[in-house]
């Protein structure tokens, strides 16, 4: 967690004038382990231009439960990034939602760049994904998928409904493998 | 610990009934971006950041009328959120409704995945019996941080049920250091390898009886005492773990030092069914023992049991009825019969380390010759302390008041006794199969025949084994 507010605090330098204030508040109300209130003031900085507001709302969200939203927040593709901290909690969203390949690639990913306690929590979570894609996809499972995917685009999560749709041909390829 | 739960879900949620105080400095243009995440969030469906956020509105700009309103509209839907299904799961969990429990923990998670809920769901499946169930909640919620340990405990006591030492045991070793399981887990996990599908135990001794003969008291019974070696084995057969049928055979043989007429002997098999586990059961059982006395035959027998137990919280309530078909030998056939017994007993657990138990016994001896037979009854009372991670006390107490059936040929009167009789005794273990025992026990017998009244004073110490397989 000081690694997150360490992340957030250096993110404070380059934020748009009005929304540095409410990255702090979130970072103090994140450390404090009062993720309603953190996700409120990360959301408000985004509004206010903090570009990387949305991603520091997508690690709360991670934190409140809310695993699909976070996936919507983190933002489009589901490649690792330059921070290992954020692709850890972005693949715990993704495991969280059920997109279990984009889960593993994330947690991959993350190896031994945040540290050995973290590199333990990403190795756990690769290896429960391991355990839910053991063995071939049935079609139901491939079709909640694309269920998924229909579902969240005509509730206009856009990057949700991309993520469940490359879940779905992941799984598709592994059926043809 | 549900409560903590119930008490952690309630602290975390903020109030939209609660007065909003005015900041300090009004911020008109800070309130509106708050008031706009807010409704972000309200649509959204997460009431508690709504809150939140028309909270922080309102405290910016007093004057601001859609955060107030907004507030007053989540205050009056309250009541209805107050039914949410995981506080109601909870409630219900906590009167006993284990099913409708479930019912509720699995609509929250139908919504999100939720350890909290994961782990008492599993609970509730685990009160049921229903092991199959509990298993996969669990293991939804182990990867939590906050009931991931719970969780494993859990999985650990489930994997005991069905005898599975293998699978158990590392769980419970994996628990040891946790700060809120360490101890309770050490102690699974001796249980652990204590206990599965295949069980077998040994016991030697060497002891001393100050009145093997039941000399009178007053009378010079020096040639009374005597001391003894025993060694009694037995094995454990349990196909299906805790819950299903069993088979056990076991020995026993103690050799006196000098007084050999009192070598004893005896071999036992039995088959039982037991259904349910350590919570809530039934046993019913049939036993065959010969028993051995001074190197001669003495006492072919065979026993019928049927036991049940049922776990209300702390308090486990025990009823056990035997009936056995005693067929003696030589000169002691006069004691051939049926002897039966029933106990009704009630434990009382004071935290994972202390038990007391209090229970009443019937028993009665119908011999093939009626002064023989007999009725007893009276209080039976034991308490166990375990002292840190390898050091177990235990305390038995047993009062019993004995009428005979006839009035006795010699002595012209019906023969009544009284017995107190108590053991203390205290066990080591040695790592995870052996234990130290030492066990001090003392019996006093009144009687209104005076031959029958005498005292004896029973020490012994042993090493035992077990293992499970």
């Amino acid at each position: 967690m000081t690694a997150v507010l360490a992340l957030l605090i250096g993110a404070l330098l380059g934020t748009a004038p009005g929304a540095d204030e409410h990255l702090l508040a979130g970072a103090n109300a994140f450390r404090e382990e009062r993720f309603d209130v953190a996700l409120v003031e990360f959301r408000v900085a985004q509004a206010l231009g903090a570009p990387d507001a949305a991603t520091y709302a997508a690690t709360t969200l991670v934190k409140l439960g809310r695993p699909e939203e976070a996936v919507e927040s983190f933002g489009p593709g589901d490649g690792p990034g330059q921070d290992p901290l954020t692709d850890y909690y972005r693949g715990l969203a993704c495991y969280e939602a059920r997109l279990y390949q984009c889960a593993d690639r994330l947690m991959a990913a993350v190896g031994d760049r945040a540290g050995p306690r973290i590199a333990g929590l990403a190795s756990d979570i690769r290896g429960k994904a391991a355990a839910a894609l053991a063995g071939a996809p049935s079609t139901d499972t491939i079709d909640w998928y694309l269920s998924r995917c229909s579902a969240e685009k005509k509730a206009g999560r856009a990057v949700l409904s991309a993520a469940y749709c490359r879940e779905a041909a992941g799984l598709s390829r592994r059926t043809k493998g | 610990m549900t409560a903590l739960l119930l008490a952690l879900v309630l602290a975390a949620q903020p109030s939209p009934c609660d007065p909003v105080q005015p900041a300090p400095r009004a911020d008109p243009a800070a309130a509106a971006s708050y008031r706009t995440v807010g409704d972000a969030e309200r649509a959204s469906g997460a009431r508690d950041t709504a809150t939140t956020a028309y909270r922080l509105a309102a405290s910016l700009d007093p004057a601001d009328p859609d955060s107030r309103r907004a507030l007053r509209e989540l205050c009056e839907t309250e009541g209805a959120a107050a039914v949410d299904p995981f506080r109601r799961g909870v409630e219900r969990m906590e009167r006993g409704d284990l099913r409708e429990a479930v019912a509720d923990f699995q609509a929250v998670r139908a919504a999100r995945p939720d350890a909290p809920s994961a782990l008492l769901e599993g609970v509730c499946l685990y009160r049921l019996g229903d092991d199959r169930g509990a298993e996969p909640a669990f293991h939804a919620a182990e990867g939590d941080p906050e009931v991931g340990d719970t969780a494993r405990f859990y999985l650990g006591l489930i994997a005991l049920r069905r005898g599975d030492s293998q699978q158990a045991a590392p769980l419970f070793d994996g628990l040891v250091a946790s700060s809120g399981y360490g101890l309770v887990a050490a102690d699974m996990a001796l249980i652990a390898r204590r206990s599965g599908i295949f069980t077998v135990s040994a016991l030697a001794t060497v002891g001393w009886n100050s009145n093997l003969t039941l000399a009178p008291n007053g009378y010079a019974n020096s040639g009374a005492a005597d001391g003894n070696a025993s060694i009694a084995a037995s094995a454990l057969w349990r196909p299906l773990g805790e819950s299903g049928p069993y088979a056990r055979v076991s020995g026993a043989y103690q050799q006196q030092f000098s007084l050999t007429a009192f070598d004893s002997g005896s071999g036992s098999a039995a088959v039982g069914w037991q259904l349910g586990h350590a919570d809530r059961a039934l046993v019913a059982e049939y036993a065959y023992t010969f028993s051995t006395l001074g190197g001669a035959p003495y006492l072919s027998s065979n026993r019928l049991l049927g036991s049940g137990w049922l776990t209300f919280g702390s308090f486990t309530l025990t009823g056990t009825y035997l009936a056995r078909f005693e067929s003696y030998m030589s000169v002691y056939e006069p004691f051939s019969g049926i002897f039966q017994w029933a106990e009704l007993r009630g434990a009382w657990w004071f935290g994972p380390f202390s038990r007391l138990g209090l229970g009443y016994q019937l028993g009665a001896d119908g011999t093939n010759v009626n002064y023989l037979s007999w009725i007893e009854q009276g209080p039976h009372a034991d308490f166990f302390l375990q002292l840190g991670r390898s050091f177990r006390l235990g305390v038995d107490g047993w009062l019993g008041f004995r009428t005979f059936g006839a009035v006795a040929p010699g002595p012209g009167v019906v023969r009544a006794d009284t017995y107190l009789a108590g053991a203390l005794l205290a066990e080591y273990d040695l790592g995870n199969h052996w234990t130290l025992q030492a066990n001090l026990g003392a019996r006093q017998a009144w009687s209104n025949l005076p031959q029958f009244t005498n005292f004896a004073f029973v020490p012994s110490v042993g090493i035992s084994y077990l293992a499970g397989f």
